[in-house]
């Protein structure tokens, strides 16, 4: 059975992150919720992609082709060093993923169109660790009954 | 002593946390497991078997090329674990991660199999032959008050 594109542009975005190497090189990248004390600390930055909150809606009164606005929750986690701070780094983090994503808006000509619309750090409160979540709205369509 | 592909039989995902490979590590340890049994081991040796007193002998040194290496393989993977496979991916938070855990029980699972392997007899060949007689396996460790 063909993955619907919904599923497809997820696989997209963890591909397309898991090369991302500017400023910072991302070290792991999973659809599985990742807990900090399960990972080692060659292992930061990580990042944790999970798809959130879909609005779908017909093209038209006669078509079966149907739109989808779908936001991907991007969560981002640093560690910080001595040599950095944490601001810094996190900074980096959502630089390195915007970079990449913005490259290819389309997602491989899975999307319409696709853009970061909102950014949340956290308030350092697991210092040395530092999180970052970012949610990245992607518009697709798709033909009804095939997804 | 021992080698990542050993070490993968008791932690088989341990090369997939952000560290490729760990020989600086094996060789370490096998610098530690010589070092404890010129400490504990090879003073009683030399006392008995070679019938000469621990505080004259002084330059009868152990000759680690005599031992025999796959001995110690399950010692040594545990004994690289705990002390420096392990402590290279933790975190060292306030709450211990999975690593540090894992550590504690590596450290004691070296320690019952270092032990075992002294009552059990080290295999040393004092005759430089090549092959191991049964005198050169025999325990100097067992059902005696050591002091």
């Amino acid at each position: 059975m063909t993955a619907s594109i919904r599923e497809q542009i997820a696989t997209d975005i963890v591909e397309t992150l898991e090369s991302a190497v500017d400023p910072v090189a991302i070290k792991l990248v999973s659809r599985n919720p990742i807990n900090s004390a399960d990972i080692s600390i060659e292992q930061y930055p990580c990042i944790f992609v999970r798809t959130s909150s879909e609005d779908r809606d017909d093209a038209s009164s006669s078509s079966s082709t149907r739109h989808g606005t779908v936001d991907f929750e991007i969560i981002g986690l640093i560690r910080t060093n001595a040599n950095s701070n944490i601001d810094t780094d996190r900074n980096a983090l959502i630089q390195t993923i915007e970079d990449k994503l913005e490259a290819d808006r389309k997602r491989n000509s899975l999307a319409l169109n696709s853009t970061i619309t909102n950014v949340v750090t956290d308030e350092g409160d697991q210092y040395p660790i530092g999180r970052v979540t970012i949610n990245y709205r992607v518009q697709y369509k798709y033909t009804r009954g095939t997804t | 002593m021992s080698t990542d592909a050993d070490v993968k039989v008791y932690e088989p995902t341990v090369t997939s946390y952000g560290i490729q490979e760990f020989s600086a590590e094996h060789a370490k340890t096998k610098a530690d497991i010589e070092r404890l049994l010129r400490i504990e081991w090879w003073p009683r040796v030399r006392s008995t078997r070679l019938n000469t007193h621990v505080s004259t002998a002084t330059t009868l040194e152990m000759d680690a090329t005599k031992l025999t290496e796959s001995q110690f393989t399950r010692a040594a993977v545990f004994h690289a674990l705990a002390y420096y496979i392990l402590p290279k991916l933790s975190q060292f938070q306030t709450d211990a991660d999975i690593f540090e855990r894992k550590m504690g029980y590596y450290r004691d699972r070296f320690q019952e199999e270092f032990d075992l392997i002294l009552k059990d007899g080290v295999e040393y060949d004092h005759s430089g032959d090549g092959t191991i007689q049964d005198s050169e396996k025999q325990t100097n460790h067992f059902n005696r008050l050591v002091r």
